[in-house]
């Protein structure tokens, strides 16, 4: 019986060690994302700063591309999500992409998980782009594109 | 013996008790708290979804200062301002059985705000497109800006 008192409390701290394998934040948790500099020339066009994925995936692939992002965590109150892009660009995927595909670009976004009173998310994009894809997207592709937003917009529910 | 069956059945409850509504919460839709304020400035950039076409059973996306899915506890305060530039979901065509949806300063598509709700967007010398070239048979082309609920059903 004491071997199976141990079992069940093996059980117990595992199980938990698993569930906290999501981030745990206090209170006032500030995420900052300044992107500056200037414009470089990919591809023959000009982009800069932040590139997630370069190139052509003809299969099954997913794209993600999160910035000044809260998902699946549990953060107290007073979270402050701030992001600024100036004088560089941000691109989730630059390329063609056939076959099934998710490309889902979030920024300054909650989203999954808890967050406590008096959330901010300020979002300022100013002499730069922010693009999710650049270039063909074959069936049964999604495009997810979420700036400043509460929630997950690349699940079938929602939209 | 009685007690160690005891504590034994007692942690094994104790233990689903407490790790089966932490698992099932992850990766859910998310929970925030009194008080949330969304501020999103757009200036002299554009802001693009999908550049080129999207093809067959394909969704483009895009939300922008949005309450997409969630429960809000309190207050939500939402504004988009969106100064000489151009945002745009999909930068061409949408084929058949695809869904182009775009979403600005929009409130509960899937989610509950049980506070006052503040919802503000400034357009000032700049375009919005959702999809800027044509959209085939079967497809689905929705623009949703300043608003609450959904209009791609």
């Amino acid at each position: 019986m004491r071997y199976l008192t141990l079992m069940a409390g093996s059980l117990l701290v595992s199980a938990t060690a698993l569930a906290l394998d999501a981030p745990n934040i206090g209170a006032g948790a500030s995420l900052t994302a300044d992107i500056g500099g200037t414009s470089q020339s990919v591809g023959g066009k000009s982009y800069a700063g932040v590139v997630n994925a370069l190139g052509s995936v003809d299969g099954k692939s997913v794209v993600k591309q999160n910035l000044a992002h809260i998902g699946d965590a549990s953060v107290g109150a007073n979270a402050k999500i701030s992001l600024s892009v100036k004088n560089a660009g941000v691109v989730n995927a630059l390329g063609a992409f056939e076959g099934a595909a998710v490309v889902n670009q979030s920024i300054a976004s909650v989203s999954s998980g808890s967050v406590g009173a008096n959330l901010t998310l300020n979002t300022t994009i100013a002499s730069s782009g922010v693009v999710n894809v650049v270039g063909a997207i074959g069936g049964d592709a999604k495009i997810c594109q979420s700036i400043g937003s509460i929630g997950d917009n690349c699940k079938d529910n929602p939209l | 013996m009685g007690i160690d069956l005891f504590r034994t059945l007692g942690l094994v409850i104790l233990g689903v008790l407490y790790v089966v509504p932490v698992l099932g919460t992850a990766a859910e839709a998310p929970h925030v708290g009194d008080g949330a304020s969304i501020h999103v400035t757009i200036g002299g950039s554009g802001v693009v979804n999908a550049g080129v076409g999207v093809a067959g059973y394909a969704n483009s996306k895009q939300m922008i200062g949005s309450l997409i899915s969630g429960n809000v506890g309190g207050k939500l305060n939402l504004s988009t301002e969106i100064k000489n530039s151009g945002v745009v979901n999909v930068g061409a065509s949408v084929a058949a059985s695809t869904t182009a949806t775009q979403a600005i300063d929009t409130v509960k598509l899937s989610g509950t705000a049980s506070g006052n709700v503040t919802d503000q967007v400034t357009l000032t010398g700049s375009a919005v497109t959702n999809v800027a070239v044509g959209v085939a048979a079967d497809a689905k082309a929705c623009q949703l800006i300043g608003t609450i609920g959904l209009n791609c059903d």
